[in-house]
């Protein structure tokens, strides 16, 4: 297990959401539990996800409260 | 009957709403371009009206956009709801009309773009099992009014989720029921709402004290909000976890298999690599450049035709001296001076709106995410910045998006300052008139981003911004632009343009020329004793170190703070360029003072609108002081070199890098004091 930013995985799986009350429901709201990730794009404070159905643009502190099962990709 | 027409963000909504009601409210390809109730009457039919309401994801508000939708839904008294939903991510967006089921809300379903799905969608099954009229739509579809309108006429509360019988739920449900009735809500939606600690609905009923109001993690073992940081989020995540399982079901056959969104990953690949940077600033350039260069021989020929056109009246001997010279000056000559940039203005439009119709500019969020963040923004900001290019006032109030309240007051503070289409106008006026390049109009642009950035590093100066924001925002598919949205988005800004230089432009143009060709004493004719230049002199010693302090510039000046068109009329009303700038150096001083200078009437009550009355007058204060600081720094460095004849294009970039400097000067200060603070604090 380990955290996006990490960088050891490109994709994998969303096993948790951490994060304060507010990104946290917005993370769930969005379909982001249990989904399964793959990331296109990095740069220094966000990065391009795509989460199967959609794309989104998730900043890094964002990222930070994802708890993931990589693929080992 | 009032129908609401809601659904996620960008998936349609106001493309159904301009089909339902015939209208031309604007529409996009990216997130966020509804932002307030529009509501209209449905064409055809009789008290029948529709809101459209801005995109949210769920009926828990995080942003003031999405708090209006929930307030709608909630407490608007809709008949009925008109759930948009985009068939490529239908899984997501049912998530928001099991919300609505839970409310036991009249809904309708319509599925949307579904040109752009391979295979068979079963509308039927889905319509079976949600329990609701469901319809499918696509732009390139004939107008579905008709068969909405039925769906309309038919439609009903979904059916019951099969959620609300579970064990735990009934025993929460049966806790809230009277309190929830008591407020308006229905109590399986109170109960789901208060598991997952949202705090308007435990304000509402009352209960806010169970959910925890710290700052900070509390440290309390059992305190569900704090203990989300560490991961243990099991029972409030439970309400989800209990919708998607149901969206599963539901969508369990409906829909053909996916295929992998090829096209959008590869130009993403290229547009979002390493290359990111460049090629965003390449594409803006190229805005720049098309619409300077191909827009300047329409321009000329526009130009000569209002020459043409005010020509008869020379020999109109008849007619009186001033109504001559009030046709002539105040309305042809003034008016002709605007609308002869009509077509850059165009360009403009037509090169944004293909931007924004093909996706790129979500892109720009995540492309300037990087460089915004060093200033207390998200890249969410570059949307505003960019909108901003073509009318300020729609550019602040697009801010609303933005969810952190100090970066959503500091975005449409800044806004502003990025050159508007009516200022492009007066650049494009002035460096016609004095010979001078394309590279100073692209100079004009590069002050006024250097000036938003500074004022923006001495607004983290006093203070930090509580919490960096942040950016989750979905990027939409890459779509070949659709030339009838595209024309729809190009022609009501060029009808606003137009529209406005008919009304507010002709009036302050006539206005100024009453009071600059009257003078109390003499009556017409009043020259340098008119009413307009008594006033103004008084000014005009202000304006002397920046090479402009005579009468009619400072009225070309005083006349922009209704709409910044008529600074370019004014001018050519009051005997134009020549008459009004003593030379280059102080044409492009007065250009560098008209870039930065108050914004419009509009704009500034937008920005009283978003961020209150003493925010617009704030940036009063803040933008005459740019104006003023920038165009002394040019015209002094200008003057100090006068002899040499490319002088103006290096006073210029002196005036740029001053501005960029000081913007990393400011920000290198508070590199340093944050250090300091670190390095104190360890």
């Amino acid at each position: 297990m380990n955290n996006v930013f990490d960088g050891l995985n490109d994709s994998g799986v969303i096993e948790a959401i951490g994060g304060d009350a507010d990104t946290h429901r917005r993370l769930v709201d969005m379909g982001l539990l249990g989904a399964k990730y793959s990331v296109k794009a990095r740069r220094k404070n966000a990065a391009l996800i795509d989460f199967g159905e959609f794309s989104a643009v998730v900043g890094k502190t964002t990222l930070e409260c994802l708890k993931t099962v990589g693929n080992g990709k | 009957m009032r129908i609401a027409l809601c659904g996620n963000p960008n998936v349609g909504k106001t493309t159904v709403f301009n089909r339902l009601t015939r209208s031309d409210a604007p529409v996009g390809n990216w997130h966020g371009v509804t932002v307030d109730v529009r509501t209209k009457k449905v064409w055809g039919e009789k008290d029948v009206f529709l809101s459209d309401l801005p995109g949210t994801y769920s009926l828990t508000a995080r942003t003031a956009e999405e708090a209006v939708t929930r307030d709608g839904i909630l407490f608007g008294g809709y008949d009925v709801v008109i759930f948009v939903a985009d068939v490529n991510n239908l899984r997501r967006n049912l998530y928001l009309f099991a919300q609505l089921a839970e409310c036991a809300v009249k809904t309708v379903l319509v599925v949307n773009m579904m040109d752009e799905v391979r295979g068979k969608v079963e509308l039927d099954v889905l319509s079976k099992r949600l329990g609701v009229p469901v319809v499918g739509t696509s732009e390139k579809y004939t107008n579905p009014k008709d068969e909405i309108m039925r769906a309309v006429k038919a439609a009903r509360a979904p059916s019951r989720v099969p959620y609300a019988s579970s064990a735990e739920l009934v025993g929460a449900v049966g806790r809230v029921r009277d309190s929830a009735l008591k407020n308006g809500l229905q109590p399986l939606f109170a109960a789901m709402k208060l598991t997952e600690r949202d705090g308007f609905i435990a304000d509402k009923l009352g209960v806010a004290s169970d959910v925890c109001q710290a700052s900070g993690p509390c440290g309390g073992i059992n305190c569900a909000d704090c203990g989300i940081s560490g991961f243990s989020s099991a029972d409030i995540d439970a309400p989800a976890r209990l919708r998607y399982a149901y969206i599963d079901r539901v969508l369990d056959g409906v829909l053909p298999k996916r295929g992998v969104k090829k096209i959008t990953d590869k130009i993403d690949k290229v547009v979002l690599g390493k290359l990111a940077l460049p090629i965003f600033f390449a594409v803006m350039a190229a805005v720049f450049v098309i619409t300077y260069q191909l827009g300047k021989p329409l321009s000329d020929l526009l130009l000569r035709l209002t020459e043409l056109c005010a020509r008869p009246l020379d020999n109109a001997h008849s007619i009186p001296k001033w109504a001559v010279s009030l046709l002539q000056d105040g309305v042809i000559g003034g008016v002709g001076a605007v609308i002869a940039f009509l077509p850059q203005v165009t360009l403009l439009f037509i090169l944004t709106a293909l931007l924004q119709d093909s996706g790129y500019m979500s892109r720009v969020a995540f492309v300037t995410d990087g460089f915004f963040s060093r200033f207390g923004l998200s890249g969410r900001a570059a949307f505003s910045m960019i909108l901003g290019l073509g009318c300020s006032a729609t550019a602040v109030l697009s801010s609303r998006g933005i969810a952190d309240r100090t970066a959503r007051y500091r975005a449409a503070f800044v806004t502003p300052f990025c050159p508007c289409s009516a200022r492009l106008a007066v650049f494009t006026a002035v460096t016609a008139y004095f010979g001078l390049n394309g590279i100073v109009v692209a100079a004009m642009y590069v002050i006024g981003f250097a000036a938003a950035l500074a004022v923006l590093k001495i607004m983290q100066l006093f203070k930090k911004s509580a919490r960096s924001e942040e950016l989750l925002m979905e990027m939409p598919t890459y779509r070949l632009p659709c030339a009838r949205r595209v024309f729809s988005v190009v022609w009501r800004n060029v009808a606003a343009f137009v529209v406005r230089v008919g009304t507010v432009v002709l009036c302050v143009n006539v206005i100024m020329w009453v009071l600059s060709s009257f003078s109390v004493a003499s009556g017409f004719g009043g020259g340098e004793t008119s009413i307009m230049c008594t006033f103004a002199s008084f000014i005009a010693p202000v304006f002397a170190p920046l090479g402009f302090g005579n009468w009619r510039a400072v009225t070309a000046l005083i006349s922009g703070v209704a709409a910044k068109e008529t600074v370019v009329s004014v001018i050519a009303s009051l005997g134009g360029m020549g008459e009004v700038f003593g030379s280059t150096a102080a044409a492009v001083s007065f250009l560098i003072f008209t870039c930065l200078y108050v914004p419009c009437a509009a704009t500034l009550a937008s920005l009283a609108k978003e961020n209150g009355i003493k925010s617009a007058l704030l940036s009063v204060a803040v933008h005459t002081v740019a104006a003023y600081t920038v165009s002394f720094i040019y015209y002094r460095s200008a003057m100090c070199y006068a002899y040499d004849k490319n002088i103006f294009y290096i006073a210029i970039a002196v005036a740029a890098a001053v501005t960029v400097l000081t913007a990393i000067s400011i920000y290198a200060v508070n590199h340093v004091k944050h250090k300091r603070k670190k390095r104190a604090a360890a």
